[in-house]
This record gives structure tokens, sequence and C-alpha cells, in this order.
């Protein structure tokens, strides 16, 4: 027989069935080294075939290597001299070509014949099976099984048999490369438990979407004991992250799995054990093994909440100062007209009193003159407090009576209010307190009120109506009037002076709605206004508690 | 001769002023005021469609609340009669930045710094 076609679907013998089974126990036991599975196997094909020899060699470009050879006679294991191919061509080639030599008559097979006078005859060898042993596909060596005497005739069963060794044989060399992996892994992470100790950042390793090993300090990121950590799968995990990040997060893991990146790093909302979200940064670090597959990622975690909080303040931080920025130069830009307005106005008048002799005219431009004083000393006094309530918007707030403050402000204007037959109504709980800075609190007041007398209507008797409220951690303050109302389509930027020309020489009294609008937002409140010509109008601020 | 003049401006005391000076440099002017653009605007289009006379001249101010004055140059720019107006932009602005904006206007024929006097005006309005 020059070649044998081996057939999987023969049956073992029964000897040869207790003997792999034997095999198999033996060399899947992690415990097991390369080497102890070499003994085996060439035992075992030594007895399962009943030869005098077995061995394993490994085959180079040039050469076979003898790994381990066990001889029946002697019990023991050696290792027989290199084989070279410039000396053997004939069998090197069979042996590159995969072809399983199934040899009776070693001597004169065509493919051993070459091995005669050097090898088969000294050593007394009469029968060969040579079987490719392969790695990935790849001829990688070669199990040779020797024979002394003329015995019979290789059976099917014989053959399938050697078959199988070698299958596991090459089963064993390619799981051992991986255990040797998993090996060098275990010692890394005997390594990566020493560094954790130390570490706040949590670390954890995937398999299979498996934990397979985790660091104390990313049980106590996440408040799991170790019994509960390693009960969790990858599901478990994905579960746990925020609704809103979640699509995010498992998207670009697959992105970069799918790309085969070996590290990337993400940011999400987590809840731990204890139910609450936090904020997380996770690096990971991706292994792949020999064939390019995923095989398993290594997570480093980290608590970052801190730091999103310092981001999210600097950022409002950011908009405040912008805002703050843009109201600034409006600021200027409104102070710094409305005075040069004033004085260009004041130096024209001058220039007309001088060119005029007429007494009349000259005593109408003082007048306007004055006018324009008066103005322009509004706006500077308007600027004062302004810098002024910039510079203390950390005034000291107070608690006070509402009810006892707003009847102060109405006492100091007890004279208009008299004047104008102007009827107040106030609706203020008697016992309400809110702690706010005093001297805010009776500008906007007195602004509000000065203003619902003002803008009365010449039709009806003036009525202001106080109202102050309590919601829910806030307080809504009212002042109500039936006065002429304003054009809110129109004037609706005029009302809280935010154009750019200042308004009104009639307003001898208060600083105007402006200045009320300012200190309302210095108090972290917000103003508005609603109001119909004919009907009247209706300021609301609201305090915060 | 009998020009009419608009100043379109809300400080009442400057119109005041402004309507002296104005009188002592032509007698014979006839003075509108208008406190906003948007009041301008609506004035304009409304001669210009009854086929009235429009302004010989116009002073504008930059600071006017509903709409400003250049708020009050673009509407004019989309209307068919602008180019037979003659403006002159008065403002007490001192920014460079808004004295060179004025160029941009075909129909901004000067650029007036308040305060302004007579001599002055008048050496503006006959330069043209």
């Amino acid at each position: 027989m020059e070649k044998s076609k081996i057939s999987n679907n023969l049956l073992y013998s029964q000897q040869h069935f207790d003997l792999l089974i034997k095999l198999y126990r033996t060399t899947f036991d992690d415990s097991t080294t390369l080497e102890k599975i070499y003994d085996v196997i060439t035992e075992v094909a030594v007895e399962g075939l009943n030869v005098d020899r077995a061995s394993f060699w490994k085959i180079t470009k040039d050469k076979l290597i003898c790994i381990n050879m066990f001889d029946r006679e002697t019990g023991l294991h050696s290792i027989e001299k290199d084989l070279f191919t410039e000396d053997y061509p004939i069998y090197f080639k069979a042996l590159r070509e995969g072809i399983a030599i199934v040899a009776d008559d070693a001597q004169s097979n065509r493919y051993t014949a070459e091995r005669k006078d050097t090898y088969l005859r000294p050593k007394g060898i009469k029968d060969i099976i040579d079987l490719p042993i392969r790695e990935n596909g790849k001829l990688t060596g070669v199990l040779s099984c020797e024979n002394r005497d003329d015995s019979p005739v290789w059976s099917d069963s014989d053959l399938t048999f050697a078959r199988s060794i070698a299958d596991i044989l090459s089963l064993m060399r390619e799981n051992n490369k991986r255990r040797d992996i998993t090996l060098k892994l275990r010692e890394s992470e005997r390594k990566l438990r020493l560094i954790t100790q130390n570490s706040n950042d949590g670390f954890v390793v995937f398999e299979n979407k498996h934990i397979t090993y985790i660091s104390p300090s990313y049980l106590d990121l996440l408040g799991y004991t170790e019994e509960e950590a390693a009960k969790l799968t990858f599901n478990d995990i994905i579960k746990s992250i925020h609704r809103e990040d979640v699509k995010r997060v498992v998207a670009f893991i697959d992105d970069n799995i799918a790309k085969k990146a070996r590290h990337f790093k993400v940011e999400f909302r987590f809840r731990g054990k204890n139910g609450r979200y936090f904020w997380r940064e996770d690096t990971s670090n991706v292994l792949y093994d020999e064939k390019g597959q995923y095989d398993k990622h290594i997570v480093i975690s980290r608590d970052i909440s801190k730091l999103k909080k310092a981001e999210h303040g600097i950022q409002k931080l950011y908009t405040i100062l912008k805002s703050q920025n843009e109201k600034l130069l409006d600021f200027t830009h409104i102070i710094s007209h409305n005075i040069r307005s004033n004085t260009s106005n004041m130096s024209m008048l001058i220039d007309l009193i001088e060119e005029t002799g007429d007494t009349d005219e000259k005593e109408e431009y003082f007048k306007l003159l004055k006018q324009s004083n008066n103005k322009l000393s509004e706006t500077i006094r308007y600027l004062n407090e302004t810098i002024s309530l910039q510079l203390n918007s950390n005034e000291l707030k107070v608690e006070l009576n509402v009810k006892t403050e707003i009847e102060k402000v109405l006492l100091s204007v007890n004279g208009i209010i008299k004047k104008e037959k102007v009827e107040i109504r106030i609706d203020i709980p008697k016992d309400l307190v809110i702690k706010t800075v005093p001297s805010y609190f009776e500008s906007i007041m007195f602004n509000l009120i000065c203003n619902g007398i003002k803008y009365r209507s010449p039709d009806r008797s003036p009525v202001v109506n106080i109202k102050v409220v309590k919601g829910d951690s806030k307080y809504v303050f009212t002042v109500r009037d039936n006065g002429l109302g304003i054009d809110m389509g129109r004037n609706k930027e005029k009302i809280f002076g935010m154009y750019r020309t200042f308004h009104g020489n009639k307003d001898a009294i208060g600083l105007g709605l402006f200045m009320t609008k300012n200190h309302v937002e210095a108090l972290g409140g917000n103003i508005e206004v609603e109001s119909k010509v004919g009907k009247g109008s209706e300021f609301k601020f609201i305090l915060h508690e | 001769m009998n020009d009419l003049t608009y100043i379109i401006d809300d400080d009442s005391i400057f119109v005041f002023v402004f309507k002296k000076i104005l009188k002592k440099n032509d007698e014979t002017r006839e003075i509108v005021n208008l406190q906003n653009g948007q009041d301008a605007i609506n004035v304009l289009q409304t001669i210009y469609d009854k086929k009235q006379k429009l302004p010989d001249v116009i002073f504008l101010d930059l600071n006017m609340p509903v709409l400003d004055g250049w708020q009050f140059l673009d509407e004019l720019e989309k209307l068919p009669f602008k180019d037979q107006l003659k403006i002159y932009i008065i403002s007490s602005t001192i920014d460079i930045n808004e004295i060179e904006k004025a160029k941009n206007y075909s129909s901004v024929k000067s650029f007036i710094s308040k305060p302004i006097n007579s001599v002055e005006l008048a050496r503006i309005l006959e330069t043209d």
C-alpha cells in the first residue's frame, strides 16, 4: 500500500477507543504541559498501533527536528537526530504535499526508500506510518510510527486511530499556544491586581461578554460585592447605562470592534448598585487572537462625575460671563450715548443763548438747558447706581416682612398718593417673610408703585393693586394699575428701557424701569409686564427662595 | 428755498434747538419732525403713493426706538424712491465704525456729528 485514504467512518476497536479516552483525559487537563502531551501521545501511539517506536517531529524549511521519541523496548523517551531535506528530497516532498505515508515495506516504499541505508536498515525498521501534523491548516510536523518486525498489514481501524492521534496532537499544539497566552494573561492579571489595588480606577476584563476579572476598585465604583459582580454579564452592564447614552455607547463599541480598534474611550452615565447615575469614562483595550478575532477586552473605568460637574460649572460660568459682557457693552453704549446727547444739547443751547439778544428767547433756552442738565444728572446717577449694584451684588440678604416693607414705601410716596387721590389696595399675607437685599427690594417696589401712579388715566380714579403670593420655592409680586395702559406692540422695548435712547424728562421721580429690571435680576428673579391700552398695566416679578 | 426738511429724531431738546439753527440757515424751510424710523418710513411711503412732495433733505438720528437710523436706511433700500432722497446722518456717536458704515448707503450724503452750530451746518449744506 502506497497511499491510503483514511476513512473517518470506521469504528475504532475497543482497545483503540479506551486509549483515546485516556488520551483525552490527559491532554485536556489544564495543568498538562506540552512535553507531557508528547510523552503520552507517543506512548499511546505505540500501544494502540502495536508498533515499536513513535515519534513526533517538527518540520522546518530544511529539516525535521525530533521533539519526542518513545521506544517500546526501552520504555524510554529520547530524541533522534535531525533529518535534512537535502538528504531525503522525495520523502520531504511527500510530507510537504501532505501525504500520509503508510509504508508496509518501508525499505522499498517509494517515499521512504531514501532513508533505507541511513535510517531504516540500521534501526531495523520495516514499517512506517507518517502522519502530517497541521496547525491552522499549515503543516508543522510529523507523527511517525515505526515497526521493526514483519507485522500484519495496517488495518483501517489502525489507520483511523492513527489519524485521530495526529488530530489530537494538532489540536493540543494549537491549544497550547493559546494556553501559553492564557498563562501570560494570567500573569498580567496578577500584575493588574497589584496595580489596581492602589488605583481608584476600576479594572475589568471581558471575555465573550462575560467578566473574567474585576478589580476591587471596580467593585467599589459600582457598589457590588465580588459575588454579585461575578454574575454580571455584558448585558447587565448595558442595562445600567443611562437611556440617553446607551445607544451611542453600544454603537461606538460595536463600531470600534468592527474596525478592530485596539484602544478607545467612551463617556456615559452609569447606574451602580445604589441606583444613582454617575458619569463614567471607560478606556477599552481590546486583545485579538492570532486569527485577528476578538478575544477579550480590558476596560479601565473612571468615575468622572466631579470632572463633569466642573465642566458644567465652567460652561455655565462662560454663559453668564458672555451675557454679562453683552449687557455691559449694551450698558456702556447706552450710558455714553446719553451723556453725549445731553452734553451736546447743552453746548448747542449755550451757543443759542450767546447768539441771541432776546431775553424771552434766552429764558426759553435756559429752561431747556436746565432740562438737559437734569437729564445728564439723572444719567450719571443711574450710572452710579448700576455700578454699585454690580459691585455689591453679594450684598447681604436680610429677612424682611413683606407687608411692612411695602407699607414703608407707600409712606414715602404718601404725598403724591394723596395729591392724585390714588387708591392703594394691598393683598399681602401678614406674616410673609422673605430673605432679600432691603435696598433693592425697596427700589423695585418704589419704582413700580410710582409707575402705577404715573400712568393713571384721566378718565377714572386711579387704583393701584399690590399683591404678593407664595408659590413653590418662589414669591410672585404683582403691581396692577387701572391707568392708561401701554401699547405693548410698539413699546415693548421701551418699557424696560433696553433701547438706546433714554426716555422721559417728565420722569423726575424714578430712575426708570430699566433700573427695576436690573434690581430684580440682581436678586436672581425676573420681571414682566402685561398691559392693555385703556385698561391698565400689570407688572409681575418673581423672586426665588 | 422752501425746502421741505425732515428731522427724524426723538430727542425733543435737540429737535427744538436744531429747528432753530435750520431756520436761521433758511427761514423759508418747512420742517417736519418724526420720532422714529418706522414713522418716517410710513410717512414717506404714503407721500410717495399719493404722489405728494418728498422731502428735499432729511436729517437722520441713529438712536431711536422702534426702528433706529440704520434700520430705517435698510428699509429704505427696498423702496423705489430711495435715490430721490438726500439724507444727512446726524448723531453724537464717536464710533468710527458707524461713521464708516454711513458710506455704504448711496442716499446718505454726509455724516454730521453733534453738537453742530449754524456755521458748520451752512458749510455742509453748501457743499452740496
